[in-house]
């Protein structure tokens, strides 16, 4: 059990331009999965690398329990790397990757044969000892690389996009094991991945970061509920940005005035987010937190409907397209062009800044 | 697989479909693009073999000798010198070879990471390249002769009393100056295609094996080396079957007796009875039958290696 603490964690390539992490500072809680989250290049690799010990940091530190790693080498600070390709060594037989860390510390054969057979058959891959890496499947592989890793029973696993190179009923598959193994072993894991979805399914913690800066950590409901930005809550999916003015309690925008209670920004500009599937849809009218629209378009998704709004207010403002979803049933409930009241329930309501 | 670069793609799954559509077409194409080249490499293979093999058999039908006998064979296979050049041709491309493939493994190791001045290195390994042979061996006979550069300088540096004390490092028994021409040559074309075949393995395998536990010598022993192993190999039987081949270096750089084996076929051939011409081209074949022979047993167990 290891707790990871990164301080103002920072790389700068030499010859890049803007650093590729940049003070980077997480505490990452032992025993648990932490997903670093972002689009390609924002320095998620990066991050996890400096961690192993496999790139210096430029500035900042890093903590295992406390005690600062910068001076332990990668191959002492029992930090083991899963790569996205798997990396398995394709000169070795599965057993003889799977046992390649026991052999580097000395361990006598007969005890690496016997932790091999009880990794693999972990994994669920019983018998596959003999097998060479190029005679797997990709889901194979991907699991004597996560064997590989576990065998020397890391302080801190890190698994740099480990689904990512898999389809998707192999991912599924892959997902389940991870978190099965990982929470068997109650190892501290950080894994990298670009799919919010992803994150969202294995980590206790996400922290997603933009061009190398740290934009929200915490767990992941509260990226779907309270993003701290517009990028965000985009990033997580969110549709509908109303522009408002903000005073105590009350938002003005053009569709009207909305109560939203939690918010804990200042009063003046902001944006008014609400995730299309907490938007109740009505053919009569009722209460306040509503506006009138008219559906543009719809799309029958098999468990959900999706539609698209043109919702105005009383004022002779430009309508506002909003996104709504519904259960199943809501495609036969309401047609394109029919005029509708959209319901904004106050406790679904959240402020981010405007932005600019 | 000259090269081994592709070690990783070689391994394909044996259930891989078979292009079985267009393949005569394919194969006319191919035949097409090699074409030229394997004429060439046909006729004067054949075509230069095939003669000196006739020749070798006492077929010279210019002084009217046109029966074919073994009897150069029987001659010099009688011969001592004919065993002694054979030792010493193989101890200068064994020498050769090993050296030059430690030197170029090293040199590689160096030349992968990032150094101040490491293209000024690269430019110099790639500046030898082309260099005649012909000339490195006059570079040696400069330098290294009792009478050369060296010498003088440690003379004058009061290293010796004489510059004719200086140790004997061309004309001498162990064939030193034909080996460090070799060397020098050698491990140039060996480093940089070495150094080619680590950049195209990376150092990705090295890092997950850090991760793992391994040491930086842990990491050349079970990574690294196998990984590139292929390439070394490749690289290293040009080497020996150059320098086992090849007259000039020993020419200028050996001792009379022994010379290397290329050398012996070279004064048969040049011989001004027509008589030993038979027995040069034996040398010859010998030659190129072991050098054959040698490659062969090499394609042979890399197959077994990759196969297994
Ligand atoms: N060795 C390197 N030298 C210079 N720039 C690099 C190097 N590795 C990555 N970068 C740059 O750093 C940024 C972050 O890269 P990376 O950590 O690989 O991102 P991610 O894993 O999130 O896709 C990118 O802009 C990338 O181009
Ligand atoms: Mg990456």
């Amino acid at each position: 059990m290891t707790q990871v603490d990164l301080q103002r964690l920072t790389k700068i390539y030499p010859g890049g331009e803007n650093p590729a992490v940049h003070h980077l500072s997480l505490t990452i809680p032992d025993g648990r999965v932490t997903a670093l989250l972002g689009p390609s290049g924002c320095g998620k690799t990066t991050a996890l690398k400096m961690v192993a010990g496999l790139i210096k940091p430029s500035a900042g530190d890093i903590l295992f329990d406390g005690i600062s790693v910068l001076g332990v080498p990668t191959e002492k600070r029992e930090a083991v790397m899963a790569f996205q390709n798997h990396l398995l060594f394709p000169h070795m037989s599965v057993s003889e990757n799977i046992g390649f860390g026991l052999k580097m510390r000395g361990v006598d054969r007969t005890a690496v044969r016997q932790r091999v057979a009880d990794m693999l058959a972990l994994v669920r891959l019983p018998g596959l000892e003999a097998r060479r890496p190029y005679q797997l499947s990709g889901g194979q592989q991907q699991r004597v690389a996560l064997a590989r890793a576990l065998i020397v029973e890391p302080k801190v696993l890190l698994l740099d996009e480990p689904l990512s190179n898999l389809d998707a009923h192999l991912r599924s598959e892959m997902r389940e094991l991870i978190l099965d193994v990982q929470q068997r072993f109650n190892l501290t894991t950080i894994f990298v991945t670009h799919d919010q979805e992803e994150a969202v399914v294995l980590a206790d913690q996400i922290a997603l970061l933009f061009e190398g800066q740290l934009q929200q950590y915490g767990p992941p409901q509260a990226f779907y509920d309270r993003p701290l930005s517009e990028r965000v809550a985009r990033f997580f999916g969110g549709v509908n940005f109303i522009p408002g003015h903000k005073r105590g309690e009350d938002i003005q925008t053009p569709l009207g005035l909305f109560q939203c209670p939690s918010a804990p920004l200042l009063d003046g500009a902001v944006l008014l987010t609400i995730r299309p599937e907490n938007i109740q849809l009505d053919s009569h009218a009722s209460g306040a937190n509503g506006a009138y629209g008219r559906i543009k378009s719809s799309v029958y998704m098999g468990t959900h409907a999706r539609f698209k709004i043109l919702a105005e207010g009383n004022s002779p403002q430009p309508p506002v397209a909003i996104e709504v979803v519904t259960g199943a049933a809501g495609v036969n409930q309401f047609a394109v062009g029919q005029r509708v009241r959209l319901h904004l329930p106050s406790e679904k309501i959240w402020l981010v800044p405007a932005e600019r | 697989m000259l090269f081994g670069q592709d070690i990783r793609v070689a391994k394909l799954p044996a259930n891989q479909p078979k292009a079985q559509p267009h393949a005569w077409g394919e194969r006319l194409k191919l035949m097409l693009m090699l074409g030229p080249a394997l004429a060439v490499i046909l006729f004067l293979f054949i075509g230069g073999l095939g003669l000196a093999l006739l020749q070798s058999l006492g077929y010279l039908p210019f002084i009217g000798r046109t029966d074919l006998s073994v009897e150069a064979y029987r001659t010099i296979l009688s011969r001592e010198e004919f065993y002694r050049s054979l030792l010493l041709s193989l101890w200068i491309s064994l020498a050769s070879t090993g050296l030059a493939t430690g030197l170029a493994v090293g040199s590689a190791l160096v030349l992968r990471q990032h150094f101040r001045g490491r293209r000024w290195v690269m430019f110099i390994f790639q500046l030898n390249i082309p260099i005649p042979h012909l000339v490195g061996a006059v570079g040696i006979l400069f330098l290294f002769s009792q009478s050369g550069f060296l010498a003088r300088l440690a003379y004058l540096a009061h290293l010796i009393d004489a510059p004719g004390d200086f140790p004997a490092l061309v004309f001498d028994r162990y064939a030193i100056g034909i080996i460090l021409e070799y060397l020098w040559k050698s491990t140039c074309f060996m480093g940089v295609i070495v150094l080619a075949v680590m950049q195209s393995v990376g150092e990705d395998y090295e890092q997950a094996a850090q991760t793992l536990g391994a040491n930086r010598w842990q990491r050349l022993r079970y990574v690294l080396l196998p990984l590139i192993m292929p390439g070394i190999l490749s690289a290293s039987i040009l080497v020996f079957a150059f320098t086992f081949g090849a007259f000039e270096v020993p020419l200028l750089l050996g001792q009379r007796y022994p010379s290397a084996l290329p050398v012996l076929a070279y004064r048969y051939y040049t011989d001004v009875d027509l008589n030993f011409r038979p027995e040069a081209m034996a040398v010859s074949v010998i030659i190129s039958a072991f050098v054959t022979l040698l490659i062969f047993v090499y394609v042979r167990v890399s197959r077994g290696i990759s196969r297994r």
